[in-house]
């Protein structure tokens, strides 16, 4: 099991909405797939670290689905598709049955991945390399309440 | 004494490169706090300046700083000890990838490197320069930096505030680029407060300073040659920048009759041409000009270019010319030029040395074809142009041994490279046929400072000496390349001749 789990305080000052969640009851968490490492951190680091989210990463279906099992209170999911096989149309699907919304991270600007991804309810595409700071304002978009 | 005191502050200002000729071509070094950029592709020696700029500093007990971006200090170290260059006392930032970097495959392409790297770069580069406070820092290579931002005005931005940061700390600052196409590097040269470009092609290497904030500096190109001992610049010979006072008095080749023809010898300071075809005696006849100076203990040069030092010396010393003694008491100086060995900016250097440095008043160059081989292919004419107006302006005689490839007949001709009129004076010599007999004859062609004889005379070489006879009146066809002796009152008005 290798799932990384980052628990770290908000900066101050950080996104003003976020700050009073976070000072009053558990971060939100956020679910990042990526079947590189390297990915996987720096995601974690560059901007659910930063921005005071609680992260939770998947390296593979399994961890994936070991995750969904548990108890979990994920706000939103980052899927990078690259790496994987059909299956993970699955796993979009299982996401959006149990409300969760999410994002697919795209390789390239494919236009079928774009249309796959939308079909099995992801929020929107993203494509690589992703610019941190767009990034972090998209999430704190799709959180609002 | 207002000249004297800004001259000092000029000089205040400025710090040595590391390297003297570059320092020459730039008016005395680099201004003091102030970027400065190193083009050129790869093996062109950006890294060998960057290095000897740096330990310039670091012998005179400055902090200096090398931030090395793509090479790791260990290979840097490894490299300048090569070259003879000790980095004592030159601290490195190493900010080159690891082996590690590959083998934990810690590739990611989910952010730009831009993103992910330029924070943690910069920050130990501000965090080193802080605490060091170098005065001298090479970065090798901005074309790094270039990866670490998005776009061209974001590289633009961070690399003048990068430069501002550094020269801010009381730093001058050197930074290397590659210029290549697909990464093209105008910006850092119009950022920079000086540009020097380094090239290698196949007639050697060189450097040009194409920009200089505040400060004259010498046009280039200028050869530079990369040895045992690092980088060497051979500046371009300029004659503004030299020159001395001298008396432009006669030197005579010590044979009357010659000096005779001559109307008392060469003037000092100018410029003779010895033409003539293969084995007639030119060299000889330059070296007589020389053995009367080394008689007033004046000091002359000859660079041979075709010839042995051992078999030059042998043939002077067989026609009774003690140029073994000469050498012995410092009056000559015999110097081998192995062809295509030096550029001609190298060989510039050491003429200017025996000039500058011995105070050679004579320099020979034998022959002219040997000196067109080791300038490598390019304009004859031009670099002889520089070396014989820095001669000149140095009150330096200069000899110019020329061969003509006739040996009889054709076309009369000086030469065949067209040089002839860089010469103030021409004397040639040319084969002389009499009752079936070979013999040869000595002539003025052109005498710049005064009258000369125009009459041909004999010339003998033998052990006793060189001989010049009377003047040749009866001689017809010397137009022709080959002289001949006309009957007593014969055809001496031929239409032919």
């Amino acid at each position: 099991m290798a799932v990384i789990e980052l628990h770290r305080n908000r900066r101050p000052g950080v996104g003003a909405r976020g700050l009073s969640r976070a000072t009053t009851e558990e971060r939100l968490a956020i679910l990042a797939v990526d079947t590189n490492r390297r990915n996987l951190e720096l995601l974690m680091m560059e901007l659910l670290d930063r921005a005071g989210y609680r992260g939770i990463g998947a390296m593979s279906l399994e961890e994936l689905d070991q995750v969904l099992q548990g108890p979990h209170g994920i706000a939103l999911a980052l899927v990078d598709v690259a790496g994987f096989d059909q299956r993970i149309w699955t796993r979009c699907d299982l996401l959006r049955r149990r409300e969760i919304p999410f994002l697919v991270i795209s390789p390239r600007q494919l236009a079928a991945v774009q249309e796959t991804s939308l079909a099995h309810g992801a929020q929107g595409v993203l494509v690589k390399p992703l610019a941190t700071k767009e990034l972090s304002a998209l999430v704190r978009t799709l959180l609002e309440p | 004494m207002g000249n004297e005191a800004s001259s000092v502050r000029a000089a205040e200002k400025r710090i040595s490169t590391g390297v003297a000729g570059l320092d020459e071509i730039m008016s005395g070094g680099l201004v003091r706090g102030r970027a400065y950029l190193v083009r050129g592709g790869p093996g062109s020696g950006k890294t060998t300046l960057g290095l000897h700029f740096l330990t310039c500093g670091a012998a005179a007990g400055e902090p200096v700083l090398c931030i090395s971006l793509a090479e790791p200090e260990a290979q840097l170290r490894d490299n300048a000890q090569g070259m003879g260059i000790d980095l004592t006392g030159v601290s490195f930032l190493d900010l080159s990838p690891d082996a590690n970097f590959f083998s934990q495959a810690q590739s990611y392409d989910i952010f730009s490197p831009a993103e992910v790297e330029r924070e943690p770069v910069t920050r130990s580069i501000m965090e080193r320069v802080e605490q060091l406070k170098p005065r001298r820092i090479f970065v090798d290579s901005m074309t790094q930096f270039r990866y670490l931002t998005q776009d061209a005005f974001q590289f633009r931005k961070q690399a003048l505030s990068f430069l501002r940061f550094l020269v801010e700390h009381q730093a001058t600052v050197l930074v290397t680029s590659e210029g290549t196409t697909e990464a093209p590097d105008e910006d850092l040269r119009f950022m920079s407060d000086g540009v020097l470009e380094l090239e290698s092609g196949p007639d050697g290497r060189r450097v040009a300073v194409t920009k200089f904030r505040g400060s004259d500096f010498r046009n280039g190109p200028h050869a530079f040659r990369l040895g045992e001992t690092g980088m060497e610049v051979f500046p371009k010979l300029s004659s503004e920048e030299h020159g001395r006072p001298f008396h432009p008095e006669m030197i005579r080749s010590g044979v009357p009759e010659l000096d005779e023809m001559l109307h008392g010898g060469m003037t000092r300071g100018m410029v003779t041409l010895i033409s003539g075809p293969s084995g007639v005696g030119k060299t000889t006849l330059g070296v007589l000009f020389m053995r009367e100076l080394a008689g007033r203990g004046e000091h002359s040069v000859v660079y041979l270019f075709e010839e042995w030092i051992e078999s030059f010396v042998h043939r002077c010393e067989a026609i009774s010319i003690p140029v073994h003694a000469m050498i012995e008491r410092g009056t000559l100086s015999v110097v081998q030029v192995e062809p295509l060995r030096y550029s001609s900016d190298e060989f510039n250097r050491m003429v200017r040395r025996e000039v500058e440095e011995r105070n050679a008043r004579i320099v020979m160059l034998d022959s002219i074809s040997g000196y067109r081989l080791c300038i490598r292919g390019q304009e004859l004419v031009t670099h002889l142009a520089a070396l014989t107006r820095y001669l000149k302006s140095m009150g330096v005689t200069a000899l110019i041994i020329n061969e003509t490839e006739s040996i009889a007949g054709g076309e009369f001709r000086v030469t065949e490279v067209g040089i002839s009129y860089l010469a103030d004076n021409v004397l040639f010599l040319r084969y002389l046929e009499t009752a079936g007999q070979l013999r040869k004859a000595v002539g003025v062609l052109k005498k710049r400072m005064s009258d000369f004889e125009n009459n041909l005379r004999e010339l003998e070489i033998t052990r006793y000496g060189v001989k010049v006879g009377r003047p040749l009146t009866n001689l017809r066809g010397i137009l022709t390349g080959t002289p001949q002796l006309a009957d007593h009152g014969g055809d001496r008005a031929s239409p032919e001749s």
